[in-house]
């Protein structure tokens, strides 16, 4: 996979094997910032991203702010919707979470607070177009 | 669980309760003095909020000692974990003010400097690195004097492209550093507060804070 990469999907069997595909290049200590509107598929493909670290459990942690999954790999999945402010994220030790090399960070709405997330990190921009169909938009920064 | 012990618990003098948070492991020492004291650190990472009082309440009874026996609390109060600094902190203050005793502030990286004077020469210059996030450092500078340690770069931030461009070949300890020491032993924030603890004494502690350095406050406004 190569960077910046769109990519057009019709189906939730495409967005599947695009999340198996960017799962093969992730590393421990690598972040994940996810952008789309409600409904455009992030939890989706999150949850297809996980399942290739054998992670079956992953679900939406909107309500609980912070998900923590083990599998081949250990996840800790945001989701920024819920939040107010930012001192919300420095309080349950939003760092301390990014610092620890030897997981991996996912966070939903990641553009609701960009002052916080590390300037090294995959950013994918999910829209969805008239057709229903997505298109991703992932960098590398 | 590693637990150094050398249990002749006779004396006088009052042992120091010591809390060490603030980073990955949570430790905790019931200290004399540098040749008896009981120490534990469990080898599990985050586990401060889970463990921190059965740690406490198995250090203080390998010591064969309570609370009550206790003259101070010495609590690593930062720079360090964000999460850990503050629960190492609470429970120093719920215990200080169950058992009417002062708690010692430990600066976290003197702590470090402290126990780093055995790993460095006399003379040898060192530096502490410990990750604030992905970009950032708390950093400091010391010169081995012997059996002391003196500033040569006072506690700061610096971006990690600075520590990478103009501190790559010097000895330096902390998790974002080249050396196995990362974070204080709780025996180290002990011997800390033992030699130099007493005018840091608070029995007025309502308001004490782990040490940041940085100002974690909000900067943006959420924009949907």
């Amino acid at each position: 996979m190569q960077f910046p990469f769109v990519y057009h999907i019709f189906s939730e069997e495409e967005t599947i094997a695009l999340a198996k595909s960017f799962a093969a290049i992730l590393q421990k200590g690598d972040c994940v910032a996810l952008t789309g509107n409600l409904g455009t598929g992030k939890t989706f493909f999150v949850k297809a991203l996980c399942k290739k670290f054998l992670i079956d459990d992953a679900k939406s942690p909107t309500f609980a702010l912070l998900n923590v999954y083990s599998g081949k790999e250990k996840f800790f999945h945001f989701d920024f919707y819920r939040v107010r402010t930012e001192r919300e994220l420095l309080d349950i030790g939003f760092h301390d979470y990014l610092n620890d090399e030897e997981a991996i960070s996912l966070i939903e709405w990641a553009d609701l607070f960009p002052a916080l997330l590390p300037k090294k990190r995959y950013e994918i921009v999910i829209m969805l177009n008239e057709d229903f169909s997505r298109t991703f938009n992932i960098k590398k920064l | 669980m590693i637990v150094e012990t050398i249990p002749d618990i006779a004396g006088d003098e009052k042992p120091i309760l010591a809390i060490e948070t603030s980073g990955e492991q949570c430790g905790v020492c019931v200290f004399w003095n540098n040749e008896k004291y009981v120490e534990t650190t469990p080898r599990i990472k985050f586990s401060h909020s889970k463990k921190i009082f059965t740690i406490v309440e198995n250090t203080l009874s390998t010591a064969e000692i309570s609370l009550n026996d206790i003259s101070a609390i010495a609590v690593s109060i930062g720079p360090g974990s964000f999460t850990g600094l503050r629960i190492g902190l609470a429970a120093a203050k719920g215990m200080a003010l169950g058992a009417s005793l002062p708690i010692v502030p430990v600066p976290t990286f003197e702590a470090i400097a402290m126990e780093a004077l055995s790993y460095t020469k006399k003379g040898e210059k060192f530096f502490i690195a410990n990750k604030v996030n992905k970009e950032e450092i708390y950093f400091a500078g010391f010169i081995n004097m012997g059996n002391i340690y003196k500033f040569v770069q006072q506690l700061g931030i610096v971006s990690r492209i600075e520590l990478e461009n103009n501190y790559s070949s010097v000895i330096m300890f902390g998790n974002a550093g080249n050396k196995r020491l990362i974070f204080p032993p709780a025996r180290a924030i002990a011997s800390w507060s033992w030699l130099y603890g007493k005018k840091f004494e608070l029995t007025n502690y309502d308001l004490l804070e782990p040490l940041y350095v940085k100002d974690f406050l909000v900067k943006g406004s959420k924009i949907k």
